[in-house]
Order: C-alpha cells, then structure tokens, then sequence
C-alpha cells in the first residue's frame, strides 16, 4: 500500500499543494485558498491540498 | 475500502515518525468543487470542521450558516465558531455524502472529519497496528 513519510517540516502549521499524494510541494500559503491558488500559478489544476501539522505538540481533538 | 496512515517525520526528532489517519477527500458545493484535501479523521471530533480558507474556494460565504461554538481541553476560554453549511463530500475510490460541514477562522483547525455527518456515512475501523483504517459505505 502506497504509505509515504512527509517530511515537511518547513512548511509547519502552513498549508501545502502536493503534486500527488507523497509528491512534491507545489505551492504553499497560510490557508487552503493560497496554497490552492499557488498551485495553480505552478501549473497543477488538481493538486492534494494539506495543512501540515506541526511536530513542536501533539494534535488533541477541538471538540 | 483500506486507506493507509500518513506519516509525518518529526523535525525535533528524525527518528520519530507521527502516523496520523487521513485520507484524501473533496469538498464541493454547487458547481464549485476545491481540489482534494487530506483530512484528519478524527473520531473525538463531534462535527466536520474545516478552515474557512476551505469554504473561500468553494464560494461559500461562511458566516451566513448557523453556528455552534466549540472547545477542547483548553476549557471554554478557548473557543471557536463554527458556521455549517451542507456540502458534499467525496472519499476518494470510495465515495461520497451529503453533510453539515463547520467553516472556522480558526487557525487550529484544518481539515476534520467527525463523528456528525461522517462517522453517520460511513462504517470506518482503525486498524493502526495493520498502519491501514478500513472504510465502507454504510449498509
């Protein structure tokens, strides 16, 4: 089963357009709508947009 | 359907790598589709939260829906709003509901699948030693 590590440290608490799923980062933002529109600048219409999350604590649920 | 974790290497420690279980969804409303999303299954969620960012692309005017606050272990000092609107969700190679979907400024907040809307769509078992989650249809 295709299982990639993401190794996006750079890009923490930021939001990252991948190629495809384990691809290369083709456009960041602070939000969705950036990242998504960054992409699209670079050429990918259809690209896997992530908010990477950060190392630095653990994620608990909002609710 | 088996759907693997995501792993995210830790940049404290390169030896450690985080598992977390997300999956490859998109969101569309209307004629107004946003390219796919990881989301974050999250089964301690009551709601599916997304960042507003996320209803921006879909033209969603996010503060017109109705809205419910939300808190975590912070308390409720630390809140956040919610406005929901019904859009569609699609699982990739699976497929796809209709849901009430929570759009928030909140910066904590990505992209999260919970128990209302998606855990009500579908039939979803963690397997996390296998490093798989299966995800059916509900029958």
């Amino acid at each position: 089963m295709d299982n990639p590590t993401y190794d996006l440290a750079e890009y923490e608490d930021r939001w990252v357009a991948l190629s495809e799923p384990g691809g290369k980062v083709v456009g960041v933002g602070q939000d969705a709508n950036e990242a998504n529109k960054a992409a699209e600048r670079n050429g990918y219409k259809e690209p896997l947009i992530l908010k990477v999350p950060s190392s630095d604590y653990g994620y608990i649920p909002v609710v | 359907m088996k759907f693997p974790y995501q792993h995210f290497q830790d940049k404290n420690n390169p030896q450690l790598v985080i598992a977390k279980p997300m999956i490859q969804v998109r969101l569309s409303h209307g004629t107004k589709g946003i390219s796919l999303c990881f989301a974050l299954i999250d089964s301690g969620d009551d709601a599916c939260l997304f960042h507003k960012s996320v209803a921006d692309a879909l033209e969603i005017d996010y503060k017109q829906g109705p809205s419910r606050e939300f808190s975590g272990i912070s308390g409720p000092q630390a809140k956040v709003t919610a406005y929901f609107h019904r859009v569609h969700l699609t699982v990739l190679r699976l497929g796809s509901i209709d849901l009430d979907v929570g759009f928030t400024d909140s910066g904590g907040v990505g992209a999260l699948l919970g128990q209302s809307g998606f855990f009500d769509g579908f039939e979803i078992t963690f397997r996390r030693f296998k490093d798989t989650i299966d995800i059916r249809p509900r029958g």
